[in-house]
């Protein structure tokens, strides 16, 4: 197996980069003694712990769903996850744990599907881990998306004031002024309905509320005396935004983008349902949710494709937003002065 | 006039903390005499104002607890109030006024909304509230009170809030004033106009002032007597003289040998070393043997009791020593400070 | 002696400015004139809104003036270029009021203090730098070990002493000290205001000492100039401002300080 994913290692390389780098970063601040107080306060939040821990396993997920070789006995490149779930499809649904299919003739299923199956028999354990990874790329992508473009409007706003204040606030006032959701759908049918133009779609038109955080907080530390003071030793311009003030806003940075991730991954389900999501080949929570629309008015009613779906998206979401409010707690520096 | 209208016995209040229990007041006696000013002096984190809020009740929530103590008005025990008597106490026979005067005041009603506000929480009539308002605010000296009472607290201006706060303290002719560093937040010509009128209003009404503040000139200008804390205890207990001309304990003399003035110039001025100990873990001695320059090994045993000398009381043990050795010379080595030493 | 910061006829308008709205402008400092002789005390006193910040802040070269001019040891600041801008940055340094808003909370103290003599090239390598800043730390009073905390761990003078290092390690000429003690218990005030004056005794400092405290102002400066709404109304020697004050204002302002003797009270008659 580790065999096969070396001779991919190009294909790889992006997901294995990611990690890599995602554990540079922790060890990185690990050292550093504010960050380490910060871990140490999260550490005794119970629940944070939890989220943490659910968070990490969905992250495991996605990234054995990324990791993907060609195998001897087949021409498509398969990741893990579908190596691990390589059994045979149901004809059609099969309740959770069932071992019978709903066909006339009743027999035994190959193997025990532990959500059940769906309408073409696809095993439902199966499609919601593929939804993981999508979550992960859309709130990972957009978020790299909207956070640049919110830094850069958002401290130059709030750091140089006067005329470029004034278009910047104009400019995002009327942009946010436009409905999301016609403008996401105008972007993805514009760019192609794929999981990389969806993630331009929501990066592009999610940036807005970051910006507006920045540009206040840049304001209220423009005017500090640690920067004042940092002006009368000289410092340049460019050195003061980005070793005075963006450290400074960081913490507010961390926490809003966890919350924005999580309205990410929502938004995805949104687009689905309302058909401009990912394309039916990739495993989507929003596509499921979509397609167990029609499967609910059943009788008996298939409520587990849509149940687990609903779950798996409230699981992550949830944790996000446990994640956000812990580090709130753990790094708002108001709370360290005293 | 005479006799204690509040007197505070073995006041303990402490606050959990992060780091434990910290007890911010710990063992604080005065009184304050009826129509009289009693000071309470100190630095930062002392406990002067926890003493206050003690006195109050109005402890930072859910942080603050009183542990023991008495906090006589009157010979009444208002520590043995439920909330809703003491509700009662608070704002009639208890007044208080804050620092900031722009925070303590509610930025979306009138002036005279707040001043008659505090009329009829006690009792007033609407219409009774209204006239009461007019009266306070021309009593507290400011001029136009009827274009005031429609104005909002932002339109004011720092000195202007103070005396609206005042006016509301006044309302109901209290027999207690408690003013929490009540122009600390002033310019120094204001500062002067405030401190005036609380002289003046008390002379009219005969009410005791309780002065918290860390300005030893607002004390020596305003108080008949004071209580120096440091560490939640009180350190030295004396007419105001006596603290200024005689003072007995070594941080009250510290204190004022810091003071810059021309006397001092081109001289260094006496500095206090080190740092106040924590209110977690306090030592079991005397609380100032730590920075004391008249510090022996007995400082540490156990915490003094308070000495009489005269018309004052100290918190150390070797009072009568220093006493002699001050009279003598300045003793100490005028020398700055040194140590960058973390808590 | 002579002049190592003159001020001329400085003047500062403060416009409320806007995308669509315009608003008078407010004068915040108005026909301001003054020199700071070399390795002297000036001091800037007046209450709040008299201005007296504004000046420090474009005596600092932070802050442009509406007209008027600045002048440091001889040139003009106003008109200097980029190279002898960042030099002149080096020779005026500033301390502020706030000890817990003055230093970066996300930066070691370590940093802070290096972060001068970067720029100005100080020091050759990393080391030396560190090796001054653990100097500076000694020079202030505190000691070395403390280079990799951050500012949340000390307490407001420690903070305050921390900001003076800073201030010192590009070796200035000229400090401006905005309101420095103002935040500080008065048993700490003293221990600065004591470093303060160790400091310009060794280094032949000149400070520019903005103030509204009067008795800080009595103790440490040489000479005085009291500002109201923007104006200078009077300035002298300490000895004639405090004993033989001329304005009304000024007179004003030292009668409403509080006597530190409880038998010669100025605000408040005492009691019979």
């Amino acid at each position: 197996m580790s065999n096969g994913l070396l001779q991919n290692l190009e294909s790889n390389a992006i997901p294995l980069l990611v990690v890599a780098l995602l554990v540079w970063i922790f060890l990185r601040s690990r050292t550093q003694a504010l960050w380490a107080e910060a871990y140490r306060r999260l550490r005794r939040n119970k629940l944070a712990m939890a989220a943490v821990v659910l968070l990490t396993f969905a992250g495991t997920v996605a990234l054995l769903d990324s990791l993907s070789w060609k195998s001897t006995n087949s021409a498509q490149s398969r990741t893990v996850l579908d190596q691990i779930f390589g059994r045979a499809d149901e004809r059609t649904y099969s309740a959770p744990m069932g071992s019978q299919t709903q066909e006339l003739n009743p027999r035994r299923v190959a193997s025990i599907h532990l959500l059940g199956t769906d309408s073409v028999g696809k095993d439902v354990l199966y499609q919601v881990l593929k939804g993981f990874r999508t979550a992960f790329i859309i709130g990972g992508f957009a978020c790299l998306i909207a956070v640049p473009i919110a830094l850069f409007f958002g401290m130059a706003a709030g750091f140089f004031g006067g005329f470029l204040d004034d278009v910047v606030q104009f400019f995002y006032t009327v942009f946010g002024s436009i409905p999301d959701i016609l403008l996401i759908i105008a972007l993805v049918l514009m760019l192609g309905k794929n999981l990389l133009s969806i993630c331009f779609a929501l990066g592009f038109t999610s940036w807005i509320p970051l910006c507006r955080l920045i540009r206040g907080e840049t304001l209220k530390h423009r005017d500090r005396e640690y920067v004042r003071a940092a002006k009368a030793l000289g410092v340049a311009t460019p050195r003061i935004l980005a070793k005075h003030i963006l450290p400074n806003l960081l913490p507010a940075i961390i926490i809003s983008v966890t919350l924005l991730f999580s309205q990410l991954v929502l938004y995805e389900s949104i687009l689905a349902y309302l058909g401009v999501g990912v394309g039916s080949d990739t495993g989507s929570w929003g596509n499921m949710i979509d397609a167990a629309r029609d499967e609910l008015t059943r009788d008996p009613a298939v409520w587990w494709p849509l149940v687990s779906a609903a779950s798996a998206l409230l699981v992550l979401v949830l944790s996000l937003n446990i994640l956000a409010d812990a580090l709130r707690d753990a790094i708002d520096p108001r709370l360290r002065t005293e | 006039m005479s006799g204690p209208i509040l007197e505070v016995r073995n006041l303990r209040t402490y606050l959990k903390t992060v780091r434990g229990t910290a007890w911010a007041v710990d063992g604080v006696n005065f009184t304050v005499e009826a129509g009289k000013t009693r000071a309470i002096v100190g630095e930062s984190g002392c406990g002067k104002s926890i003493t206050a809020l003690s006195i109050m009740q109005l402890l930072p929530e859910p942080a603050g607890f009183v542990d023991s103590g008495q906090v006589l008005l009157d010979g009444k025990d208002l520590l043995d109030l439920t909330w809703n008597q003491m509700r009662d106490y608070r704002g009639r026979d208890l007044a208080m006024i804050f620092q900031e005067p722009m925070t303590s005041l509610n930025p979306v009603f009138t002036i005279g909304n707040q001043v008659a506000e505090s009329v009829i929480a006690h009792g007033g009539t609407k219409a009774h509230g209204r006239t009461r308002a007019l009266e306070l605010l021309d009593r507290v000296g400011i001029e136009d009170p009827h274009r005031v009472l429609r104005q909002y607290p932002h339109e004011l201006s720092g000195g202007m809030r103070q005396r609206v706060m005042i006016a509301i303290a006044l309302a109901n002719n209290p027999k207690v004033l408690i003013a929490d560093e009540p122009t600390t937040a002033l310019d120094v010509t204001v500062q002067a106009q405030i401190l005036s009128l609380m002289r003046e209003i008390q002379t009219e009404m005969g009410m005791a002032i309780l002065l918290i503040t860390h300005d030893l000139g607002v004390v020596a200008e305003m108080a008949d007597d004071v209580s120096v804390m440091y560490a939640g205890m009180v350190m030295e207990d004396a007419p105001v003289r006596e603290i200024f001309h005689n003072p007995q304990h070594p941080y009250t003399r510290d204190l004022l040998e810091s003071l810059p003035s021309r006397q001092s110039r081109g001289k260094d001025l006496a500095v206090i070393e080190g740092s106040v100990p924590s209110a977690t873990h306090w030592p079991k001695g005397c609380r100032y043997a730590n920075r004391c320059r008249f510090r022996i090994d007995a400082c540490e045993a156990a915490v003094p009791p308070l000495f009489v000398r005269g018309a004052s009381e100290a918190r150390c043990i070797r009072l009568d020593e220093i006493a002699e050795k001050g009279n003598t010379a300045a003793t100490r080595i005028p020398g700055e400070s040194g140590k960058g030493v973390v808590a | 002696m002579s002049a190592i910061l003159q001020i001329e006829n400085l003047r500062k308008e403060f416009g409320a400015r806007g995308f669509l709205k315009k608003s008078a402008p407010k004068l915040a400092v108005d026909d301001v004139s003054f020199e700071v002789q070399e390795g002297q005390t000036l001091a800037l006193v007046g209450e709040s809104g008299s201005g007296k910040s504004t000046v420090g802040l474009m005596a600092l070269g932070l802050l442009a003036p509406t007209s008027g001019k600045v002048i440091f040891d001889g040139k003009s600041v106003t008109d200097l270029n980029s190279t002898e801008r960042l030099a002149l940055r080096r020779k005026i340094q500033v301390v502020f009021q706030d000890p817990y808003g003055s230093l970066n909370g996300r930066m070691t103290i370590r940093e802070a203090l290096t972060e001068g003599m970067m720029i100005h090239r100080l020091g050759a390598n990393t080391r030396e730098r560190e090796e001054r800043a653990a100097h500076l730390l000694a020079d202030v009073g505190m000691e070395p070990e403390v280079l990799n905390r951050y500012p949340h761990e000390f307490s407001g003078g420690q903070r305050q002493r921390v900001a003076i290092a800073r201030a010192l390690s590009v070796e200035p000429k000229f400090m401006v000290l905005d309101e420095p003690t103002s935040a500080l218990d008065v048993s700490v005030q003293s221990q600065v205001l004591n470093l303060l004056r160790r400091l310009q005794r060794e280094r032949s400092l000149s400070f520019l000492f903005i103030t509204h405290n009067l008795a800080v102002v009595e103790y440490m400066a040489d000479t005085v100039c009291v500002m109201s709404q923007g104006k200078i109304v009077e300035r002298g020697s300490v000895e004639k401002i405090f004993d033989t004050p001329e304005q009304d204002y000024t007179r004003k302002l030292l009668s409403s300080i509080p006597s530190t003797d409880p038998d010669a009270r100025r605000l408040t008659p005492a009691k019979s």
